[in-house]
């Protein structure tokens, strides 16, 4: 049975809270037993504030905008204004605007928490200050609206059905903060729509696997997902790559050729770091998205292409007078950037760290190989056969509080705390990485398994490598620095040559968590050299997807 | 009297009987006669309620009245409270009977609230103006 939600309605009438009683009867409203209650309303912001943490908190709060309340009751500043003209103007303007005071104070004390509007009064210009305050749905209650109760229901059921949904979409995580809550609304929005999508976000947020994992899913097209990483491909073979080649158009052109235009037809193309495509590609891909149609290198006659266009970018494709980002205006207003796909770095939104962490355990957890490594420790400290799902306590006393799972992996409260505060600038990638790094530590290099009074078995994460860890992501902050490697064993000097540039280039790319750009910083002072960085990268053997 | 004065009383007639008229309607006209009686008993008989009392529609409108009316004596705003006054008159008239409407007198209550919101849309927004 699907769990109902605590609400708070904020009102300085009764009739919505009576509403939602009636219609909504599952929903569980917050009481107030202040100023003459019981009442399943609050009236004012001091009415509320207390509700707002504790074990009965809300998880949606429903919120009037206009209020008449006496002056006492009405922030900002709960004083008697007097009769004087601006006296009534101030109080004029606080009642039509409480609804906004009151969510000022809201998102001070609980950043995270959802919040429906609602309102009578569509002259009242409140949306663009309540969508900076990040006010989850408005609801309008117009005489023009028939469905004012039934519309505020369905739309505080959607906000709480978005507390159910799966943390992960295929490998991509959203969590359940508040600018993810946002994201996912605007991608189910334009994800089935055939327009371009640009998809912003600093490395390694998880912009690809967004597109591959998300939006083509949703998209309901039959033809293939497609990624191309306009980065890695050289200059001089970007644009036959893109839209395809003719024989002879150019030394080696053997044959004619598709490019990945074709290749997705149908489908979704995903332009990965679209930043580094050239002048003359960025033209050919503003026509093929104007006109719908490509040409191949070396021919003269376009074909319609059917293929959907996601691109992503880690730069600031706008940022005017940037030597380093070079991209059309023209094409960057056919992709929408007001419609951008914006994925915030993980610092922005540590609420979702907790569930990142314990999401990143159960995929190591998930992982057959680590699972019989896991059962060998249990067995090892004389326990029984493990069974079930595995959990990941992020603290000692969240380990004795925990699940039913037969194995507990416990992480230190202090370095659990330091990994709350770490800045990860490899963002969701980055913290992926340290996490299973350290429960591999745990599984493979670890003290082993303990057995506890109920029989569960313990495994505890070594909080030292931990702040290892921290403090290798944060001196990959840090230029210059040394890297420590093992000394290879080659049976050669150019392959020992090879062998050793190949561990610096792993080194900095964990380091860096993945981001190219500070990789080439770290190596030539420069980020301008991140496509040729990723180029030898690759030519070493290695491969980004590989060492993620 | 100050524009801002008339703006703030017809911004308070909007939302104690205004907005709250019709704030438990649905989308549609209630099938059940006895649900569409009731759900009208609830907007119009109990229509602004604090901790200490329960006004009908007509007791706001007319307390509001003898509060601010004269304040609304020339211009558009007049005209649009000489309509509402007489969209009042209506509904108080059938609300005193309400139990014993039949299923048209309950359907012609239930368009009145409607006139009434946006009559009462209407003062507030020409005040504002």
């Amino acid at each position: 049975m699907k769990r109902s939600g605590r609400v708070l309605v904020i009102d300085d009438q009764p009739q919505l809270a009576e509403l939602l009683g009636r219609t909504a009867p599952d929903l569980d409203l917050i009481e107030v037993r202040e100023g003459g209650g019981p009442r399943r309303f609050a009236r004012s912001w001091n009415e509320a504030a207390p509700l707002l943490e504790g074990r009965r908190a809300p998880e949606v709060v429903v919120l009037d905008v206009r209020f008449d309340l006496p002056d006492e009751l009405l922030l900002p500043d709960l004083r008697p204004l007097g009769e004087t003209a601006p006296a009534k103007r101030l109080r004029r303007e606080r009642r039509e605007r409480q609804g906004l005071f009151i969510l000022e104070r809201l998102r001070r004390r609980r950043p995270d928490l959802p919040v429906l509007l609602s309102t009578a009064y569509e002259d009242i210009a409140f949306e663009e200050e309540a969508l900076r305050l990040r006010a989850d749905a408005f609801t309008y209650a117009t005489p023009e609206d028939e469905s004012t109760g039934a519309g505020i229901v369905a739309a505080l059921r959607r906000i709480l059905a978005e507390r159910d949904v799966p943390p992960r979409t295929g490998r991509f995580f959203w969590g359940s903060s508040l600018p993810m809550r946002e994201l996912r609304r605007k991608v189910s929005a334009l994800a089935p729509t055939p327009m371009p999508l640009l998809i912003t976000g600093p490395t390694g947020t998880g912009k690809s696997l967004l597109a591959r994992d998300v939006i083509h899913p949703l998209s309901g097209r039959a033809g293939a997902f497609v990624a191309f990483d306009c980065a890695t491909v050289p200059e001089g073979l970007l644009q036959s790559a893109l839209f395809g080649a003719l024989r002879g158009a150019f030394t080696g052109a053997v044959s004619d050729r598709q490019g990945v235009f074709e290749a997705a037809a149908d489908g979704t193309l995903f332009l990965d770091e679209a930043e580094n495509l050239t002048p003359d590609a960025q033209k050919m891909l503003l026509t093929a998205l104007n006109d719908g149609k490509i040409r191949r290198v070396g021919g003269s006659a376009e074909t319609p292409h059917t293929a959907r266009v996601v691109a992503a970018s880690n730069a600031e494709l706008s940022r005017a007078g940037a030597s380093d980002v070079r991209f059309r205006p023209d094409l960057l207003m056919r992709l929408n950037p007001s419609l951008a796909l914006e994925i915030p770095p993980l610092a922005a939104r540590r609420a979702d760290l907790p569930e990142l962490a314990r999401a990143t355990a159960a995929a190591f957890f998930g992982d057959a190989r680590h699972h019989r490594a896991i059962a060998s420790l249990v067995r090892a400290a004389g326990g029984p056969e493990p069974e079930g799902s595995f959990d990941l306590a992020l603290s000692e006393d969240a380990a004795s509080r925990a699940s039913s799972s037969t194995v507990v992996f416990v992480l230190p409260r202090k370095a659990w705390t330091a990994m709350e505060r770490h800045p990860w600038p490899g963002n969701v990638r980055q913290f992926e990485m340290v996490v299973a790094d350290a429960l591999a530590a745990a599984v493979y290099a670890g003290a082993g398994a303990s057995i506890d009074r109920s029989g569960r078995a313990r495994i505890a994460l070594d909080a030292r490598m931990l702040f290892d860890l921290l403090a290798g992501a944060r001196a990959g902050e840090t230029a210059g620095g040394q890297i420590l490697l093992d000394r290879p064993r080659s049976p050669s000097v150019a392959e020992f040559r090879r062998d050793l540039e190949r561990a610096a280039m792993r080194a900095l790319f964990r380091e860096t968590g993945g981001d190219f750009e500070r990789m080439a910083e770290r190596m030539t002072g420069s980020r301008r050299e991140a496509r040729a960085v990723r180029l030898r990268f690759n030519k070493l053997g290695l491969s980004a997807r590989g060492e993620r | 009297m100050a524009s801002g004065d008339r703006a703030e009383a017809a911004g308070r007639l909007r939302h104690d009987l205004g907005k709250y008229i019709r704030f438990s309607a649905a989308e549609t006209l209630e099938a059940d006669t006895t649900v569409l009686r009731e759900r009208l008993r609830a907007d119009v008989l109990a229509t602004r309620r604090t901790a200490s009392a329960t006004q009908s529609a007509a007791e706001v409108f007319d307390h509001w009245r003898r509060e601010a009316g004269a304040h609304f004596a020339s211009g558009p705003p007049a005209e649009t409270l000489a309509r509402l006054c007489g969209t009042m008159d209506e509904l108080r008239r059938l609300s005193a009977e309400i139990d014993a409407l039949d299923r048209p007198g309950l359907e012609r209550l239930d368009a009145l609230t409607r006139d009434v919101a946006r009559e009462c849309r209407a003062l507030y927004l020409e005040a504002k103006s």
